[in-house]
């Protein structure tokens, strides 16, 4: 915990007093034969290899050498880091782990026994650990040479550090001891006393700032006794948090953004190149443009087209948040199965004979209609049942596509009628105070449901955890009690399981009628103490190198199920274990195997509770109407259909808008309409490109200029 | 809702493939292939039923099976429409145009 000898022979070591008290003990000689506190308050003794040559260097099992140092009650408690039963004890898992590795201060154990044990794993580490602090040193010393361990900032080198390669599943793997190990730290740099205004609370602020999020705006921690600079830079800090949080969302949002866009472009093109089957105007048309007709003529034609399309949509938006309000959600479902089934199976068919006429494909009927009825049918089952994450993004992005394309057969003055109608309709279903969307987004979170085939989620990496449970209040001093950090540890670990295999969205299938809103789901109860994203990966991967010694299988599960008892319905614990098992198994000899099997049938007994749990565990994240998808689409689409200079421009600054609505997001945390700015911008950009930019490159072209 | 197949009960595994296993049949081999996607990377786990594994394997053997049948038919059908006079034409979903 706080106490923390440096076991280097450069730097005299010296105990890290403070806490509650803020009253320094004197510092323990180093090498220490103190023996280890046995009170409850945590006392981080060493039993290290902290012996000459600088941070572990040492190759032999360090029991020999082991040096504990009496800390008492000189260790710091007041922080929000938990006791001594926060991290198990390296080696066999059990608690209290009392004694610290004192040399990189990261590994705990019960007993120098199990250090021992465990050294011949840790050396490869602890090394690793110590150097990344030591070079830290200088730079974080603050307060003089008296402070050995420059707690400031170490956590975050160590981040650095750690972060540099490692693969997900290891980062997975390794999360267990992660947030204890940045607990030691940064309650360590809790009780050095620098003339910081932030005081010591400075370390984890800036660790606050720094840490990946999850969802935005995680609640903050209960953290005792701030003075207002401290507040306000916690806030600064959790604001600088969300603003990377949403950063990284952007990414994840603007890829199937692009490929729709992109497929849209691509039809549209190969429907121009000579298609007999291109969409046409609906029948519902009350007005067609011809080549002779007025602008007046045209603008008070096409807005009625327009407005019959807007019409439909706003009806349709206001039944659908009826039966959702209502709570019908099997008759949503099945509606909007229905549509997806005709936007697959119709727009499909329909793009089908413009690709065979175009690319002159001789396709009989036999052939085409089993392609798409086992296209259709795939697309249904992977949109509303079970299926991998990657299938069913790519049917939202097809079918979003397909739905733009299928809108390619307006005509041009209603194309952009429609578009402006749509931005109007957007922001009034959005912002007014009784409009649909707004209602839809509210009772979505209210009622805790998801909305049915209507959103395009980015939650590749959502698994965040539910409120603090019972191991809160086991320890009650503790601002952010060891289960909630494990929680994060697990979300962090899903996060790295997201990238390999595993993301669970909700995103969902929507026809047109679909709402044009970006919503932000906030509704985390979590904690955020500060953690080290990665120190433990380190660990991890060094458990992985070694292979699995079966103490250490041992450990891990003893110390899930532990967890596990305290919250029971925990569906992260038992699909990280999971990932790790199988990782595991290709490791594992053969004898081992039927260790691993309890251990897989121990993991299923929580899941079967967490089904009702897993719904509001994983909706948090960036929301996009898959209506965004089609509109931009739609004017992108209706660019492509001018020139590439238009279509380029059309799509940059569509994307740059839904950037800044994402930035908007970012700031107001509401929902927001996706489409107006991006249709203003694209809107704005093809007009101007097509009346000034085009005719300036065409004069450009002949009458060459070089500067 | 897509679900990762890791967190699938063992009973939600042997049913999801046994359904998508059935529904191959009716002409439909995506969804033995949509099968063998989804399952393939767990059927190692040591809790789910030695069936699943058959099933997918059956899966395997079936999309096969079908791949090569509409292959071949689609490879006469190119070949040979222009034989089979009227009826070629008939069976063409958009004539090809010459050029």
């Amino acid at each position: 915990m706080a106490d923390t000898t440096s076991g280097r022979a450069t730097t005299s070591p010296e105990q890290r007093g403070g806490g509650e008290g803020g009253a320094p003990t004197p510092p323990p000689p180093p090498g220490g034969t103190g023996a280890s506190s046995e009170s409850r308050q945590p006392s981080s003794t060493t039993a290290a290899p902290a012996g000459g040559g600088g941070g572990g260097g040492a190759q032999s099992p360090p029991s020999n050498r082991a040096s504990a140092t009496s800390t008492g009650t000189s260790v710091n408690n007041s922080s929000s880091q938990g006791g001594p039963d926060d991290q198990p004890c390296q080696s066999c898992g059990n608690f209290p782990a009392r004694f610290q590795c004192a040399a990189c201060q990261s590994v705990r154990y019960c007993s120098k026994e199990c250090q021992a044990e465990d050294w011949h794993i840790h050396y490869r580490e602890c090394a690793e650990i110590a150097d990344a602090a030591a070079t830290n040193r200088p730079r974080s010393r603050v307060d003089g040479s008296e402070s050995p361990e420059g707690g400031r900032g170490e956590a975050l080198a160590q981040a650095e550090v750690g972060g540099l390669a490692r693969s997900p599943s290891r980062q997975a793997e390794a999360a267990r001891g992660r947030l204890s190990r940045a607990t030691v730290r940064s309650s360590a740099s809790t009780a050095t006393l620098t003339e910081d205004p932030l005081g010591p609370e400075g370390d984890r602020i800036r660790e606050t700032a720094n840490r990946p999020r999850r969802r935005p705006q995680e609640p903050p921690t209960r953290r005792p006794r701030l003075t207002p600079e401290q507040i306000a830079a916690y806030e600064e800090a959790e604001r600088i948090a969300d603003m990377k949080f949403y950063m990284l969302q952007v990414y994840k949002i603007i890829k199937p953004v692009v490929v729709c866009i992109c497929l849209s472009i691509l039809w549209v093109k190969i429907s121009m190149a000579g298609s007999d089957y291109r969409p046409t105007q609906a029948s519902y048309a009350v007005y067609r443009e011809t080549p002779n007709s007025t602008p007046t003529q045209n603008f008070v034609g096409s807005l009625a087209n327009a407005g019959i399309i807007i019409g439909q949509i706003v009806v349709v938006t206001i039944i659908i948040v009826f039966l959702f309000k209502k709570g019908y959600i099997k008759v949503l479902i099945g509606f909007f199965m229905v549509v997806v089934a005709l936007l697959l199976g119709f727009m499909g068919y329909v793009l089908v004979l413009n690709l065979i006429q175009v690319l002159r494909i001789p396709l009989d009927y036999i052939t085409m209609s089993f392609a798409l009825w086992n296209f259709a049918v795939v697309g249904l089952l992977s949109v509303f049942w079970k299926g991998p994450m990657w299938l069913q993004q790519t049917y939202l992005t097809l079918m979003s596509s397909l739905m733009a394309f299928s809108l390619t057969g307006l005509a041009e003055w209603t194309t952009w009628m429609l578009l402006a109608l749509l931005v109007i309709w957007d922001l009034i279903a959005v912002l007014c105070p009784f409009g649909p969307l707004k209602i839809l987004v509210e009772s979505s979170r209210n009622q805790n449901q998801e909305v049915p085939a209507l959103l395009y989620t980015v939650n590749a990496v959502w698994f965040m955890a539910s409120p603090p449970d019972s191991r809160v209040a086991r320890t009650p001093q503790s601002g952010a009690g060891p289960s909630e950090r494990q929680q994060q540890a697990d979300g962090t670990l899903k996060e790295a399981e997201g990238t390999t295999t595993a993301y669970q969205s909700h995103s969902r299938a929507t026809g047109r009628e679909s709402g044009s809103s970006i919503g932000s789901n906030r509704s985390s109860a979590l904690g955020a103490p500060s953690f080290n994203l990665d120190d433990h990966s380190r660990t991890s991967s060094t458990m992985n190198l070694v292979g699995n010694n079966a103490r250490e299988e041992d450990a891990f599960s003893m110390e899930m199920l532990d967890r596990r008892q305290a919250r029971p319905n925990s569906a992260r614990q038992a699909g990280d274990q999971r990932v790790t098992g199988d990782q595991q198994q290709q490791q594992r000899s053969p004898p081992q195997q039927d260790q691993y099997q309890r251990e897989r049938e121990r993991d299923h007994y929580p899941e079967r509770d967490e089904e009702g749990e897993e719904d509001d565990d994983d909706d948090g994240g960036l929301k996009l109407g898959l209506g965004d998808f089609v509109f931009y689409s739609v004017l992108v689409a209706r660019a492509a259909m001018f020139d590439w200079v238009t279509t380029l421009c059309c799509m940059v600054a569509v994307l740059t808008g839904m950037n800044a609505t994402i930035f908007l997001l970012a700031i107001y945390r509401k929902a927001l309409p996706a489409l107006p700015i991006s249709i203003c911008f694209g809107m704005l950009f093809y007009f101007a490109t097509r009346f000034a930019v085009v005719p300036f490159l065409g004069t450009l072209a002949p009458n060459q200029v070089f500067i | 809702m897509a679900k990762d197949a890791n967190k699938l009960t063992a009973e939600e595994v042997l049913t999801v493939s046994r359904k998508l296993f059935l529904g191959g049949f009716c002409l439909l081999p995506f969804l033995w292939v949509y099968n063998l996607l989804y399952l393939w990377p767990i059927r190692h786990r040591l809790d789910i039923s030695p069936q699943v594994r058959k099933q997918l394997v059956g899966s395997a053997i079936g999309s096969l099976v079908m791949f090569v049948v509409s292959t071949t038919w689609f490879a006469v059908f190119v070949n040979h429409r222009l034989d089979w006079g009227a009826l070629g034409d008939k069976l063409t979903v958009v004539l090809v145009k010459g050029v």
